[in-house]
């Protein structure tokens, strides 16, 4: 039995801005604290901010605060623009989307195919999840298909919390139809007849694009007679470990953001107890594509386990900042070479998959953009964020950026996480690991790498870890 | 199934968990935030073992397949184990740990070699507010269990998580406990490893200093325990394992006791009606009233105008005496308990039909193949819902379960099928189960014509039932699961579907041999009382002819407290009692009818202040000792008083067991 809606004025105190709201908010995140020299007052005034702001999707322009609005560059690197060619049109009104031929791959699915042929030719494209965890997309679809249960429920995860990310963002700002339209396809093919959009609050645009692409979106289908699923859109109230899809699913209850430990899954026991499929918006993105081209033409793009493209976002300390769609399989040194360098200093590292992933040396550019290739050099794909930092940037003050974000974001459920990430931030918030600490530093990492509930223990770990590695002169004395 | 744990194959039936599949083959895996009684959590990271081919995973969540290898405990298992437990300890204040030594939490800092190394308190963290619930979070180690076991058990919202991450807190609806919706249930003293929430009473009279062996009898499975004194107060029950496998481990066993025994309504001298309200006399003065009340009440009205009325347990030998008064001394037929006030005599009936049949001993329920649970056994025999749980959940047997309630119960997500179901539906549930069995046609034809009346007539019943296919699914889903002997009904009594069920046992006994039926009776639980004394006339005297006979007494007697809150007709034996001239009560508090009915209360002990022996439900004799002496003359001794007054002899304990012992015999072969 699952209680929803519990008693909100505890629960509240769970989220950050569930009950405050600030004349302006200035960004705390990784990309703007890599890049604050530009704008020290910046970085001051997110310091001092209560609650604090951690990104605001706008890290082609750190540091950056609410109160400014610019759009990032969109290129394409790809063979083929599968994304941004809607990102690149000015979509207005759903008219113009579909002249672009907008709509059609979902009135085809439920017209002429299966629902089993859906989730197939999804399979068959390789496409796995961009939220980060890049679980195959057909496979997750498979699994609720099959579960018996009259009620299904999909779930749009654009809670893009990693700092650095953009790309959901701009999917939903500028491209609100085809988000939705991927959700319908994957709605039709796991059998839900009931949709639920998660969106961060620190995207208020994208949360009244999605809003008003969905009223058009209904009109249109109830003029068609065709029903399509009830589609409901949450809001986020600050907290970034919502993000995480079990905790998101509890968000969405009612009940405190904690991410449940699996099994069950969600495709098993998800929201409501129901099997649920909660997909990630560039992944759903990518779905009308397939749809129309057939899986194997999505395929052909992108390389080994990783297939088709992926948006990636570069942050201000770039030449040129925003976002790129690339093919798998392009190696970071060419992402860099295609923005740019660095407007300023040397490349130092990269932050890939930020802020709870390893650090990627200059010396390891030549790795190919890969869920698999990046984990081997002790990095992980992420949102496609790439946060670049020069030598302004001193490693244990990065580290402690990071933990104390980890820690602050920590839901607190499991041990490790709500005590170690604490425990390493406050090791390190000295400016260095001595060396006696060590032993105890490396207990806790490696308890947060292997015995973490979620995500974010184990990326906390992940991350100390390989600075540990590969920084160590620069963080242990 | 097979499944290799540190390199030796094991083969289990079902699909478990690992941390269930582990425990059944004995292998110690430290948990902190699992508790039986919820569903898995993964908050503590201690019960972490290794998979090939995963690696470390949390064994509470993750089950068994067929052919996985586990590995328990080794070098780098034990050192994150280890880890885990340092940080929690580093956050824990100093001292407990020695003060406490049987919390789980401190049990696991000793094991790894941890103590707790906080010096300081915060002490706006302690909650005093609750008369029974003692809380100091700073000792919390944000397992939750009082939370979940609040919210999913208890079906309540007292305890409530608030913030999140490090300054994640725990703390009581409304702040303060004692202002809170608590109902003082004591779950969450029961499944907290660390005594951040600790019962008020082992903090006011502090740990026991020793242990008296003795039994529970607060329900009819009368748990082996030990009962934990301290400064000569009674501050603790736990199980006796060693006797009875999860004995006591219900809540009831555990914390009710102390509202009975701890009860502001307790009373320790016999009390008088007059016109000034209570008035105090000695146990003599009471003893003499009321003896000379029965005499006069005998010879103005004749024996059968004295009735008695056991409204709660007492002991065998105090039976033996009880039935010698009525009897033999005041010669009335009038002695009823609470079980044939509620459902009249024809419960004895179906108990004499079970009567040749073998006994489940409670320990004996692992090897039993298929349980079906009937009736809410979580709420009025906990242990025994416990028993079966734990069983299923190690993948002993299967566990059906079917009920009425309206409410949260563990064993409804913890069984292989659970339906629920209204009674007018069970009874058509039994009737498809015996409709799709009889169809079979492999059942034992002639075993039913010796028990049924007319079989052929029942045949023909069982097949013109018009039934909804609904309930037949239900029916086909059971069949399916019974796919292990011998199968048990586990039945909380009930009148309204006894008859149909004791057919669908008949029927099942025909088709699957080994079938046994275990009724359980909650209300008083008063079952001894079936066992010990024979009635005629099983026919004659329903539950509404009993409080009709009530109404006509001159005097009575009622022995033992909540006859009324028992009670299944209420309002009729209000009536009934309020017409009688003159009740006495003979409990240790007093209750709705003491307070309303009596003339004449005379005290009795709880089960902590008297000894003798208890029957279980399952035909076990079991002790209770004497733990406190505080002058309250036991029932045995308050009969035997009467019985000199009446005129009759006095029997001593060793001879009314004797005798006892020789009737349970003759009544039930044990």
């Amino acid at each position: 039995m699952i209680r929803i809606n519990l008693p909100k004025t505890e629960i509240n105190t769970f989220y950050t801005f569930s009950d405050k709201e600030l004349p302006e908010e200035y960004c705390r995140g990784l990309s703007c604290f890599v890049n604050r020299s530009e704008k020290p007052n910046y970085w001051n005034k997110a310091k001092d901010q209560y609650p604090r702001t951690y990104c605001l999707g706008k890290c082609y322009l750190s540091p950056s605060s609410t109160h400014e609005e610019s759009y990032p560059m969109i290129e394409v690197l790809s063979r083929e623009p599968i994304l941004s060619k809607f990102l690149n049109s000015k979509l207005d009104t759903l008219n113009d989307y579909i002249k672009l031929g907008g709509m059609n791959s979902y009135t085809y699915a439920i017209t002429s195919m299966n629902q089993i042929d859906v989730i197939n030719e999804v399979k068959r494209s390789g496409l796995r999840g961009r939220g980060g965890a890049g679980f195959p997309t057909g496979i997750k679809w498979e699994s609720a298909y099959n579960k018996k249960e009259k009620k299904k429920y999909l779930i749009v995860n654009g809670d893009e919390g990693d700092p650095g990310a953009f790309s959901d963002r701009f999917l939903m700002e500028f491209s609100p139809y085809l988000v939705i339209e991927g959700a319908l396809i994957a709605a039709y093919a796991i059998g839900a007849d009931e949709i639920y959009f998660y969106i961060r609050r620190e995207y208020p645009k994208s949360l009244y694009r999605i809003k008003s692409a969905l009223i058009e979106i209904k009109n249109y289908f109830k003029k068609k007679n065709v029903t399509i699923p009830k589609i409901n859109v949450e809001i986020g109230k600050g907290s970034y470990v919502v993000g995480e899809e079990t905790a998101l699913i509890n968000a969405l209850m009612g009940r405190r953001p904690e991410p449940t430990s699996r099994p069950p899954y969600p495709t098993e026991k998800g929201l409501f107890g129901k099997p649920t499929v909660v997909n990630n918006v560039e992944t759903l993105s990518n779905i009308p594509y397939i749809i129309s081209n057939g899986g194997s033409k999505y395929y052909e793009f992108g390389f080994s386990k990783s297939r088709g493209t992926k948006l990636i976002s570069l942050n201000s300390l770039f030449k040129k900042p925003g976002l790129y769609e690339v093919e798998f399989g392009i190696t970071l040194e060419e992402i860099i070479k295609n923005a740019g360098g660095l407007k300023r200093g040397t490349l130092k590292g990269l932050l890939i998959g930020a802020p709870l992933s390893g650090i990627i040396m200059p010396d390891e550019l030549n790795t190919r953009l890969g869920y698999e290739e990046l984990r081997e050099i002790g990095s992980s794909l992420g949102h496609g964020n790439i946060i670049a930092f020069n030598e302004e940037t001193n490693i244990s003050e990065l580290l402690y950026e990071i933990l104390d974000f980890a820690s602050y974001e920590s839901c607190g459920k499991c041990t490790p996480c709500r005590l170690g990430t604490k425990k390493l931030r406050d090791l390190i918030s000295k400016g260095f690991f001595d060396k006696n600490e060590l032993n105890d530093v490396y207990d806790i990492l490696e308890s947060l790498r292997r015995t973490s509930l979620c995500g974010l223990g184990i990326g906390a770990g992940e991350v100390t870890f390989s600075i540990l590695n590969k920084y160590n002169n620069e963080v242990v004395k | 199934m097979k499944v290799k744990i540190n390199g030796v194959e094991y083969t289990y039936d079902k699909k478990i968990t690992i941390l269930n599949a582990l425990k059944d083959k004995g292998f110690d895996v430290p948990t902190l935030c699992y508790d039986e009684r919820l569903s898995p959590f993964g908050s503590c990271r201690l019960c972490l073992v290794k998979v090939k081919g995963k690696g470390i995973v949390t064994s509470c969540n993750n089950f068994i397949e067929d052919g996985i290898e586990i590995v328990t405990d080794d070098d780098e298992i034990e050192k994150l184990r280890k880890t885990n437990l340092k940080l929690l300890a580093e956050n824990y204040p100093k001292g407990y740990k020695d003060k406490y030594p049987y919390k789980k939490f401190h049990e696991l800092m000793n094991k790894y070699g941890l103590d707790g190394y906080k010096y300081e308190e915060d002490k706006k963290l302690y909650d005093t507010s609750h008369p029974y619930i003692y809380v100091n979070m700073n000792r919390c180690i944000n397992c939750y269990n009082c939370v979940r076991v609040c919210e999913d058990v208890i079906g309540k919202l007292v305890w409530r998580s608030i913030n999140r991450g490090f300054n994640t807190l725990i703390v009581a609806e409304g702040d303060k406990l004692g202002k809170s919706s608590c109902i003082s249930c004591r779950s969450c003293i029961d499944v907290c490893p660390t005594g951040a929430i600790e019962d008020a009473f082992v903090i006011k009279y502090g740990y026991p200093n020793e242990f008296i062996d003795s039994s529970c009898t607060l329900c009819s499975i009368t748990c082996p325990i030990k009962v934990g004194v301290s400064n000569g107060k009674p501050v603790m029950i736990y199980g006796n394992e060693s006797k009875l496998k999860l004995s006591a481990s219900c809540i009831v066993g555990k914390y009710q006791w102390e509202n009975l025994y701890y009860s502001n309504d307790r009373i320790y001298f016999p009390l008088q009606r007059s016109e000034n309200g209570w008035k105090k006399i000695s146990y003599d003065e009471a003893l003499d009233i009321l003896s000379n009340r029965i005499k006069e009440t005998v010879n103005n009205y004749g024996p059968n105008s004295v009735g008695i009325i056991l409204a709660n347990r007492i002991s065998l030998e105090e039976h033996y005496l009880l039935n010698l008064i009525a009897k033999d001394v005041i010669k009335t037929n009038n002695v009823f308990d609470i079980i044939e006030l509620n459902y009249g005599y024809s419960v004895r009936k179906y108990l004499s039909n079970l009567n040749k049949e073998k006994i489940i001993k409670a320990n004996d329920i692992q090897s039993l193949g298929t349980i079906i649970a009937i009736g809410d056994i979580e709420k009025h025999h906990p242990t025994i819902s416990s028993i079966l749980i734990d069983n299923m959940e190690k993948g002993k047997l299967n566990l059906i379960s079917i009920d009425d309630v309206n409410d949260y119960r563990s064993i409804h997500e913890q069984s292989d099928f659970y339906s629920r179901v209204s009674q007018e539906k069970m009874i058509n549930l039994f009737r498809a189960l015996e409709f799709l069995i009889i169809s079979q046609e492999n059942y034992d034809k002639r075993y039913l014509e010796e028990h049924f009346e007319n079989f052929d007539n029942f045949l023909n019943k069982i097949k013109s039932y018009n039934l909804d296919n609904e309930i037949k699914e239900i029916a086909e889903n059971i069949l399916k699961i019974i796919n292990k002997l011998p199968v048990a009904l586990f039945f909380e009594f009930n009148n309204y579907i006894a008859e149909e069920l004791f057919n669908l046992y008949l029927i099942m006994k025909s088709f699957y041999a080994k079938v046994y039926l275990i009724p359980l009776f909650s209300n008083g639980n008063v079952i001894e009382h079936l066992y010990l004394t024979n009635k005629d006339d099983l026919n004659l005297k329903t539950n509404n002819k009993i409080i009709d006979i009530i109404r006509n007494l001159k005097t009575l007697i009622i022995i033992g407290n909540n006859l009324i809150a028992n009670s299944i007709n209420r309002d009729e034996l209000i009536k009934s009692l309020s017409n009688v001239d003159f009740i006495t009560e003979i409990t240790p508090i007093i209750d709705t009818s003491a307070k309303y009915y009596a003339k004449l209360i005379i005290p009795s002990p709880t089960f902590l202040e008297k000894s003798g022996h208890y029957l279980s439900y399952d035909f076990d004799i079991r002790e209770v000792n004497k733990i406190v002496n505080n002058g309250l003359k036991q029932e045995f001794d308050i009969f035997n008083d009467l019985i000199i007054r009446l005129g009759g002899k006095v029997v001593d304990q060793k001879e009314s067991y004797n005798k006892v012992i020789t009737n349970i015999k003759f009544i039930n072969p044990l």
